[in-house]
């Protein structure tokens, strides 16, 4: 196995504040990859920054061995990184079907007058585009409401299109954010199962950002813990569980967890 | 018949020519950029059409040429429309929403004053006697209908394909457009200048069509009408512009016999119309098929 993801001491101020500070991890070639840790510690941060979106204050990011620091957005997207946002950024006013088709589109090489005049090239490629996205549609279960705006859908079913979007990108990396949150504990079971499948079909590396320890522990081969931008540690779920500073962070973030796992020094990673 | 082009020919022909100007920014608004930079491309071009028209320094071109000049010109004015749309929206479309329509606005003041101190422009008094391409005034539907017809052709197929869907990602969410891959700037810049060379070109065919040209064809008031176009119309619909120019250049003129209290029914008909119809009269059809 090799690194897809490497980053190097990446680091983000805002103002006084260090949102993050010095982090640096490898993915590896198909692995889930987890980041966790309490609320504000800097994670959705740590995204942006390797999706282009926030420039890094200094630190450095390879993906594939290239680096990709310092590029814009859509340049990150095309070189095969896909996200999703923590508070769903859907194109909602289109339908469910171009938001799926439009990742796809930054594939086409036909032109605008291509567009217009209908040329072979850009007819085929509007085919090929279409019959992809309808695929990934039949992946989530969306096809019934393919014509229906993206807005109109229901949180759970937003939430799926939102990674069937990223997955029309034909990524290599998957970064997710939070995809869990506001479901309940057997969708967020089915979900799991899910980002597993996924991973099998379309050859993926997942990066995934999540709250909720039982499903990250349950999912991921290794784990990267943040804390008020740090990391503070990481290592596989049964290391990174166990991690006195791991349990610190979070019997402090989360009373009501704390109780729960009173019984020894360990995060409990049962559903 | 022939009475009724007498009277209303004249008006179809604005309608024609102000939905074409409609248009220009329907298109930069497809792509979620609000600009009203169209009239100033629209008075550019209309400044190209009569200094080729009139201008000395082209009289051996126009002995030449004959009526050929006059699709020259409409080709003059789309290249320097273009050339110009750019270099304007490179760094203005870096602004977003209300920025970047004061933006804009301040790029059409820039450009009268300039036209307004080029002596080749006429400065003030602008420019007379461009010569006409038709003998009767509703012949220009020859230049506006088809223009206006290709330019909802145009349309049609840009809604339907990857281009326009790239523009309408980038309306929805800009930032999640970057995300999924869509040029971002590169595709406000091309709607952008889509807009503005149709402006340009329909300035440089309105300049025979009304005779003379000058710096008050490009006004901000010019300009804040073709943006009510749109919305009245309705911003989100093919025919937005067209409905709504319909209807803006025609109600003052249906409201005639009214006299002085016309003006008072025509705000208040824009004024309802805003509050009512959110999405403009395209909107109201929608909503029924809906
Ligand atoms: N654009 C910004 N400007 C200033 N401060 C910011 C900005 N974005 C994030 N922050 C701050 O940086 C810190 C990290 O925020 P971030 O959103 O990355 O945390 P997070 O780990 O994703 O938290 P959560 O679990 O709540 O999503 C927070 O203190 C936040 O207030
Ligand atoms: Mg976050």
């Amino acid at each position: 196995m090799s690194a897809l993801l490497e980053v190097r001491s990446l680091s983000k101020a805002f103002g006084g504040l260090l949102a993050v500070s010095d982090v640096s991890l490898s993915v590896e070639q198909g692995e889930i990859f987890g980041l966790i840790g309490p609320n504000g510690a800097g994670k959705t941060t740590f995204f942006n920054m390797l999706t282009g979106m926030t420039r890094p204050t200094s630190g450095e990011v390879l993906f594939a061995g290239g680096a990709i620091t310092g590029l814009r957005p859509e340049q990150v997207a095309r070189l095969g990184v896909a996200r999703t946002f923590q508070n769903i950024r859907l194109f909602a006013g289109l339908s469910v079907f171009d938001n799926v088709r439009i990742p796809r589109q930054s594939r086409e090489r036909s032109g605008l007058w291509g567009n217009i005049l209908g040329s072979p090239l850009a007819s085929r490629e509007e085919r090929e585009t279409s019959e992809a996205a309808w695929e990934l549609l039949k992946l989530v279960n969306l096809t019934d409401r393919a014509m229906r705006p993206a807005g109109s859908l229901p949180y759970g079913d937003r939430r799926r299109l939102e990674i069937a979007r990223a997955l029309a990108l034909a990524p290599r990396l998957l970064l997710l954010d939070e995809p869990a949150a506001g479901m309940n504990p057997s969708e967020k079971a089915g979900l799991a199962d899910f980002i597993r499948q996924v991973r099998e079909t379309f050859d993926l590396t997942v990066l995934l950002i999540e709250h909720n320890v039982p499903m990250v522990m349950g999912l991921c081969s290794r784990i990267a813990v943040l804390n008020f931008g740090e990391r503070i540690a990481m290592g596989t779920p049964e290391e990174v569980q166990c991690d006195p500073k791991v349990v610190e962070a979070y019997l402090g973030a989360q009373k009501r967890d704390a109780a729960a796992a009173g019984e020894g020094a360990c995060l409990h990673s049962t559903m | 018949m022939a009475a009724f082009f007498d009277l209303y020919g004249f008006l179809c022909i604005m309608i024609l020519q102000q939905a074409l100007l409609g248009y220009s920014l329907y298109f930069p608004l497809m792509a979620g950029q609000l600009s009203l930079a169209s009239i100033g491309f629209y008075s550019l071009g209309g400044y190209v059409a009569a200094i080729m028209g009139t201008h000395p320094a082209f009289e051996a071109w126009r002995a030449t040429l004959g009526w050929l000049m006059i699709p020259l010109e409409w080709l003059a004015a789309l290249l320097l429309s273009v050339v110009l749309a750019v270099a304007v929206g490179l760094p203005a479309l870096r602004l977003r929403g209300i920025y970047l329509a004061l933006a804009t606005i301040a790029f059409v003041q820039v450009l009268n004053v300039v036209v307004l101190n080029m002596p080749i422009a006429g400065g003030a008094v602008g420019i007379f006697g461009i010569p006409q391409a038709f003998e009767s005034r509703f012949a220009y539907i020859w230049f506006f209908g088809p223009l206006l017809l290709l330019t909802i052709l145009f349309t049609l197929r840009l809604e339907r394909s990857a281009a326009g869907r790239n523009f309408m990602a980038v309306r929805e969410d800009e930032l999640a457009a970057g995300a999924m891959g869509v040029r971002t700037t590169a595709n406000k810049v091309l709607a952008f200048v889509i807009g503005c060379a149709l402006a340009g070109v329909v300035g440089a065919m309105s300049a025979p069509f009304l005779n003379t040209w000058n710096a008050r064809q490009g006004t901000f008031d010019a300009g804040v009408a073709c943006l009510a176009y749109v919305l009245i119309g309705g911003s989100r619909s093919k025919w937005g512009p067209l409905l709504g120019a319909a209807l803006l250049v025609a109600l003052p003129e249906v409201l005639r016999p009214l006299k002085d209290s016309r003006l008072i029914l025509n705000g208040m008909v824009l004024v309802l119309a805003c509050v009512y119809m959110p999405r403009g009269i395209a909107g109201l059809f929608a909503g029924r098929r809906a």
